[in-house]
């Protein structure tokens, strides 16, 4: 189901910062006294994926919970085109913005059918129609991207594994006729085999539909594969940022994504959208 | 033995119809409401208050006195249960129990700690079928709670906005996710509970035709019960349970002596706390 389009084929995105779909503009987050996030902009350029890498723990996640509303941002902004919605809560980012979330891990309603699941997409989709935002993607598209929910529609999430529990959330997802989609840790508790799986469904609806897309994810070389732009989070900080396969195939980077120390505070020019996001110094310590 | 059962599904009915709205509201947002017996305590006395003593007459006494257990319901998700803070379950169980203290003081001060007779809805009958004595209160108690009952479930099941009930009940945090206005969700369940339990109140003093302040003392523990047993959150199962419990005492009562009406429920609480933790049809986290 991989797209046959390879990132090469895509066409360039012009402007990449007036046209982006979602900006986070130095953003701080903090649980307690704990600094999780600390002065993190990133861009999420109009019909593209843009990953958000790093070790366990660097702070990936909560960027993308206090970019969907559902941590609050201690300092810095939250942009969905041109409109701040920093101040808003989840439910209105959804609604009124199409800020959609995939939660990590499995995250379908399991004593719900497979059909009440989407329902509940739809429902957010409709809402979205009515303000006149068109519909992206259909139920049948749906059911034809994963047959296996189509197979299920009547039975309890519950029956299906966690992988199809994955892609029950990014259908649903989808419905929500989302203008960003944010994805967290869609690899995690999966076999290697499921995740590539879901990684090849993903990018050929993502191309197909040309969703705006903020991935975050542990395993950094799927994700990049699957992203035109990437950005990486080590404690908290954005330490390097460009198009996916120049990140990829920076072998100084490499180091880094294993949480090598000795590769911290490379310079790595920062192309694509949302430039000058890499900090000058190195890692702090 | 079957006028056991006859009077068995009618003591039934008034634990079924306050064990819905109790699990419901347990289902949904996850909390105890302690006070929640006492709704159908203040549905009465609004209803003589109003009806009666006021002089609005039955029906609009009727309505108002549902009316006002659904206003103290909301009163008490406004003011207690969507502020406390839900990983403290002993802050819950004491607030929501001082509020059930305060009602009911407050209740029977206004009566001077008086029970009172209730007047009848309608003119009661006993009919004489096969030897067995049906009463038309009684009957009415058992067609409503079958008919909430079964609606509250069906609607649980097949409308969308019990869908979005159901969601919440399962998980609070992804149905934000999703869009789901949560808050509004958890107050709607409180009023439905609030509008059952007056519903059930008003036709079960009916049935006994007196009240009085502290009433919910002696039901709220076989509320308890029965949403335990049942299952917090199954609708479906404190219906089952709730009539069982209601048949069990009755026949206690009648070969085994009235001293242990009141401990049969309890025995059962603790016997299917022990083997069953989550209830005979719970499923943990979930309404319907």
């Amino acid at each position: 189901m991989a797209s046959d389009a390879g990132p090469g084929a895509r066409p360039p995105k012009d402007d990449a910062g007036s046209q982006a779909a979602l900006t986070i503009e130095s953003l701080d987050v903090a649980y307690g006294a704990i600094r999780a996030v600390q002065e993190v902009s990133l861009a999420v350029a109009r019909g593209r994926v843009t990953a958000l890498v790093g070790s366990n723990g660097a702070g990936k996640s909560s960027v993308l919970r206090a970019a969907a509303g559902l941590l609050p941002a201690r300092a810095g902004r939250v942009l969905v085109g041109d409109v701040d919605v920093t101040r808003l809560p989840a439910r209105k980012r959804l609604l009124e913005h199409g800020v959609a979330l995939v939660p990590e891990g499995r995250s379908a309603f399991t004593t719900m059918t497979v059909r009440e699941n989407l329902d509940l997409g739809l429902r957010v989709g409709r809402a979205r129609a009515a303000a006149g935002v068109a519909a992206t993607f259909s139920l049948d598209e749906a059911f034809e991207l994963f047959p296996v929910l189509a197979q299920r529609a009547d039975n309890r999430a519950q029956v299906l594994s966690g992988g199809e529990q994955q892609m029950l959330a990014i259908a649903r997802s989808l419905l929500m006729s989302p203008s960003v989609l944010l994805v967290d840790e869609p690899s995690m508790g999966l076999a290697p085999l499921l995740v590539r799986r879901i990684f090849a469904v993903m990018a050929d609806v993502f191309e197909r539909h040309e969703v705006s897309v903020l991935l975050v994810e542990q395993d950094t070389a799927i994700a990049l594969e699957l992203a035109a732009d990437g950005y990486v989070l080590e404690f908290g900080r954005i330490v390097a940022s460009g198009p996916s396969a120049e990140l990829r195939d920076d072998p100084r980077l490499r180091r880094a994504y294993l949480g090598a120390t000795d590769a911290l505070g490379i310079p790595v020019a920062p192309v694509g959208a949302g430039a000058d996001l890499a900090p000058e110094g190195s890692i702090p310590t | 033995m079957i006028q056991y059962l006859i009077d068995g599904l009618a003591t039934g009915s008034l634990y079924v119809l306050l064990a819905l709205g109790f699990t419901l509201v347990f289902g949904v947002m996850g909390m105890m409401n302690v006070a929640h017996a006492d709704l159908y305590m203040l549905a009465v006395f609004s209803f003589l208050w109003l009806g009666t003593d006021a002089g609005l007459g039955t029906a609009p006494g009727f309505v108002l006195g549902v009316v006002a257990a659904v206003a103290a319901g909301w009163l008490i998700f406004v003011v207690v249960l969507s502020r406390v803070d839900k990983a403290v379950p002993l802050a819950l169980f004491v607030g929501t129990l001082g509020v059930s203290y305060v009602i009911e003081n407050l209740v029977a001060k206004l009566v001077e700690f008086r029970a009172r007779s209730v007047p009848p809805l309608f003119t009661t009958t006993t009919w004489q079928v096969a030897g067995l004595r049906i009463t038309n209160s009684d009957v009415a108690v058992l067609v409503a709670t079958l008919a909430m009952g079964l609606g509250l479930l069906a609607w649980l099941k097949l409308s969308s906005t019990g869908q979005l009930l159901r969601a919440v009940s399962e998980n609070t945090q992804l149905s934000e996710v999703v869009g789901i206005d949560t808050g509004r969700m958890m107050g709607l369940s409180v009023v439905i509970a609030s509008a059952i339990a007056g519903l059930g109140g008003l036709l079960v003093a009916n049935k006994t035709q007196g009240i009085n302040p502290f009433v919910a003392n002696d039901v709220s523990l076989k509320m308890f019960a029965v949403a335990v047993v049942a299952g917090a959150g199954s609708v479906g199962g404190a219906m089952l349970v709730g009539f069982a419990l209601g048949i069990v005492e009755s026949l206690a009562v009648a070969y085994v002596g009235s001293t242990w009406q009141n401990v049969i429920g309890l025995l059962a609480m603790v016997a299917v706390l022990l083997f069953r933790p989550q209830g005979l049809f719970g499923r943990y986290n979930r309404v319907g």
